[in-house]
């Protein structure tokens, strides 16, 4: 793990042999429950600056997952870039990973999941509970199962 | 074969004497493995098949089943953390079903209680929550975060909250979620 000047890594499960870099000043708050941070070897992920995470996330990479400066992710979500098991015949089968995105100053709601090609643009917000696995346009206000623009959102 | 016993090895044979405790009050078939924290509580019948797993994780598990309630788990069936399972009256769950993380599977909600049967190579993905009464079919899929109040059909995919279904041919090759 490379780190800039996390807060705090007590609590935070490190697993899988990838790379996780994580820049200056992000708070991993591991005060509610544990963060998991599962990296698969050769895969990545990494965390901008100002980035804040609350705890019971849980980030699962198989090949990438960015999350841009100034982001704000809220307790219990979960990011995958794979889905781990197939929707038909041998479900133990892995089908191939894909790459999850988040740009900079998004807020991510509590109970949110972004699967696999999730990408949300910049300054977009998450409501609680959310699941997103397209790309969405800057600053839009997202919300439910399947995720759905529900407005504008200016502020960051 | 090397003479010492692998990582995996032992952890699989911790994970059993672990089973054999913490499922102790239970009717547990071979080789069933526990792995993470669980929580237990066997009022009612529980019965537990070959080769279930509970994985390990973040968060504990919890099987709850109430007085004269019948809880079922098929063999081959993979949990994983923070799975909540709660029958007052019957939860069944088939053989090869995947139950992911956060998943929630209670036949009661305060209003009414009625029997829960999730059908042989069902795939629960994380965070959905299963409702009082509902059936997911053979080889049925409930995508992340889904609400599912209807039965779902065998071999289709319940999305959404509340969920809808779409068969999984319609979704074949493409993310299983669309959101």
């Amino acid at each position: 793990m490379i780190l800039g000047s996390a807060k705090s890594v007590r609590r935070v499960h490190l697993h899988g042999g990838g790379v996780v870099r994580i820049g200056a000043r992000v708070v991993l708050d591991t005060s509610i429950a544990p963060i998991e941070l599962h990296v698969e070897r050769g895969a990545e992920i990494v965390i901008g600056d100002d980035v804040y995470v609350a705890g019971g996330t849980s980030m699962e990479a198989q090949r990438s997952i960015r999350i841009g400066a100034r982001a704000c992710i809220g307790a219990f979500t979960k990011i995958l870039d794979g889905h781990f098991h197939a929707l038909e015949g041998d479900r133990h089968v892995r089908p191939p990973p894909s790459v999850v995105i988040v740009e900079e100053d998004v807020t991510i709601g509590p109970r949110c999941v972004l699967l696999p090609r999730a990408h949300i643009g910049r300054g977009s917000s998450l409501g609680a509970g959310t699941v997103a696995s397209r790309r969405f346009p800057p600053h839009v206000a997202l919300a439910g199962v399947p995720a759905a623009i529900r407005g504008k959102r200016t502020a960051p | 074969m090397s003479a010492l016993p692998s990582v995996d090895r032992v952890r699989r044979g911790v994970g059993m004497l672990r089973a054999s405790f913490v499922l102790r009050e239970c009717a547990i078939g071979e080789r069933v493995s526990v792995r993470g924290r669980l929580i237990v509580c066997a009022d009612g019948r529980v019965r537990i098949g070959d080769r279930v797993q509970f994985a390990e994780g973040m968060f504990g598990s919890e099987l709850i089943c109430e007085e004269d309630a019948d809880l079922a788990i098929g063999d081959e069936t993979v949990l994983n953390y923070g799975v909540s399972i709660r029958a007052r009256a019957r939860v069944c769950i088939g053989r090869r079903c995947l139950i992911a993380s956060l998943v929630t599977i209670r036949d009661h909600d305060g209003r009414r209680i009625a029997p829960i049967v999730i059908e042989d190579d069902a795939w629960i993905a994380h965070g959905a929550a299963i409702e009082p009464g509902v059936t997911v079919g053979r080889g049925g899929i409930v995508s992340a975060g889904s609400v599912v109040y209807e039965d779902v059909p065998p071999g289709y995919l319940a999305i959404g909250n509340p969920a809808t279904m779409l068969p999984i041919d319609a979704v074949r090759g493409r993310s299983p979620r669309r959101g």
